[in-house]
């Protein structure tokens, strides 16, 4: 085995990991929040808003992610921007377009689940949309929602090796570089595979340890009480 | 104080109200009685705008809440609402739920809110469970704290849509009780409900309805002992076992 292979090249692979973990996470707060805000288009009463905002959900979630990618770097960026955008941007803003797709349909369930109780208790305190939504709607939703929104992001996280297909060094490329000179892959791949696991499966422990969360203030006495018994 | 002209209220073929016209005055309790299904509960969140009348005028303290421009948030501010649910914001602590529409709405200051929040949690005999969350409570508790959230923004009225539906006899009479003491305070009142010994005891005004027509308003005493209806008759019968 070739397990040095790894810590010759380890600042370079590091170097690679940064790269992913960056995009993930740019990816992560613009796909959330352009999420939200399609979600939220989606659930509209306004036929035309709804139906623009389905159709850009259903048109999305058609198409390969790999296309998508390609797509935006080589014909929509450029078309916008006037010239070439940059590996990264590229992979961000196709990350973000696809991924929000997902997290819309995903604020709009939540969304239909909410109470219609306590919209209509939202609505008689005189509270405008805006504030309703805000508010209300939504922090009730987001909690609700974040299971399906962890096991999206947790996707995010491992498409983004998806843009070494346009050239962007991320991590999965970082190895695919080194093995194609030593052409040791398993060690690079192993490395490289519970690398992305470490990633995923903490996020997964966080989302269980989020979904388990009561609506109880910190500062509550019952939960003195249950420090004090632990 | 309010005013329903002639409204009706259709969904698809079904008639919830029919030619339904009523007064009420301010300072006035006004108990709203009948049979499940009667279109009582629809007639009060008509007047809140929750449900849109198919045809008619409701006016709240001279603003036409059925007028196609008018702005419902202001009017909704003015006018409290109490459901059978509750329905307290599961998010937010008892204060949190008490404190949003008069920060978000009146814009007043969050340190004003909280002396608001806390003397108004008082007055429900609540304070102590100011920073509890709404699953911790039980149900007669959340409906104080329900009421409290509405008190909170100053309401002209308080509409109540059968408060005390979802609760056990003790948890009734807590917040009854709360609902009396408001009524001793002025506060004009609309109660849909099914307490009979309150609708007599706190009432100055009844309203009975029955296949989603207003079939007879009068004072408690005439309209327990008095009732000109043979339909009223027929209700007070069945339901009190009176002899009239």
């Amino acid at each position: 085995m070739y397990w040095n292979d790894i810590f010759e090249n380890f600042d370079f692979l590091m170097s690679g990991l940064v790269v992913t973990i960056q995009l993930a996470l740019l990816a992560v707060i613009g796909s959330l929040l352009c999420g939200i805000v399609f979600g939220v288009l989606r659930h509209s009463k306004i036929p035309v808003i709804s139906f623009l905002a389905g159709a850009y959900i259903e048109f999305t979630r058609s198409i390969p992610l790999i296309l998508f990618i390609v797509f935006i770097h080589f014909g929509f960026l450029p078309l916008i921007l006037g010239e070439a955008s940059t590996f990264f941007q590229s992979a961000c803003v196709a990350l973000i377009a696809f991924t929000s797709a997902y997290v819309a349909e995903i604020v709009r369930s939540g969304l239909n689940s909410i109470d219609k109780g306590h919209i209509e208790a939202a609505k008689s305190l005189g509270l405008n949309w805006f504030d309703r939504m805000t508010c209300v709607i939504l922090p009730i939703a987001l909690t609700r929602m974040t299971p399906a929104l962890v096991s999206q992001f947790i996707s995010l996280i491992k498409d983004t090796s998806l843009a070494s297909t346009i050239g962007l060094i991320e991590f999965t490329r970082s190895g695919e570089i080194i093995y194609e000179r030593t052409y040791h892959e398993l060690e690079i791949l192993i490395f490289i595979a519970l690398t992305y696991f470490a990633i995923c499966y903490s996020l997964s422990l966080l989302s269980k340890k989020l979904e388990s969360k009561p609506y109880i203030n910190k500062d509550s006495e019952n939960l003195k009480q249950l420090k004090e018994l632990a | 104080m309010i005013k329903v002209e002639k409204i009706y209220k259709a969904y698809k073929n079904f008639d919830v109200l029919i030619d339904v016209s009523a007064q009420v005055e301010k300072g006035q309790i006004v108990a709203v009685i009948g049979p499940s299904g009667c279109g009582k509960s629809t007639f009060l969140r008509c007047i809140n705008g929750l449900e849109k009348v198919s045809k008619g005028r409701i006016y709240v303290d001279g603003k036409e809440v059925t007028a196609p421009d008018t702005n419902l948030n202001k009017i909704r501010s003015e006018v409290g609402i109490v459901f059978q649910q509750f329905n307290l914001f599961p998010h937010m602590s008892v204060k949190e739920n008490i404190m949003l529409a008069p920060v978000k709405v009146k814009k007043i200051s969050k340190s004003d809110a909280d002396q608001i929040a806390m003397a108004l949690l008082e007055k429900v005999g609540m304070l102590d469970h100011a920073h509890k969350y709404p699953e911790q409570l039980s149900g007669g508790q959340a409906q104080r704290v329900a009421i409290a959230r509405s008190l909170a923004m100053e309401p002209k009225i308080m509409l109540f849509d059968e408060p005390t539906s979802a609760l056990d006899p003790k948890m009734t009479n807590e917040v009854l009780d709360t609902m009396k003491q408001l009524a001793q305070d002025g506060m004009t009142m609309i109660v849909v409900t099914h307490e009979m010994s309150f609708a007599r005891e706190v009432a100055n005004k009844i309203m009975f309805f029955s296949q989603s027509r207003l079939i007879e308003e009068a004072a408690p005493d005439k309209f327990f002992h008095n009732p000109q209806s043979e339909i009223t008759r027929e209700f007070l019968r069945s339901v009190l076992k009176l002899e009239v």
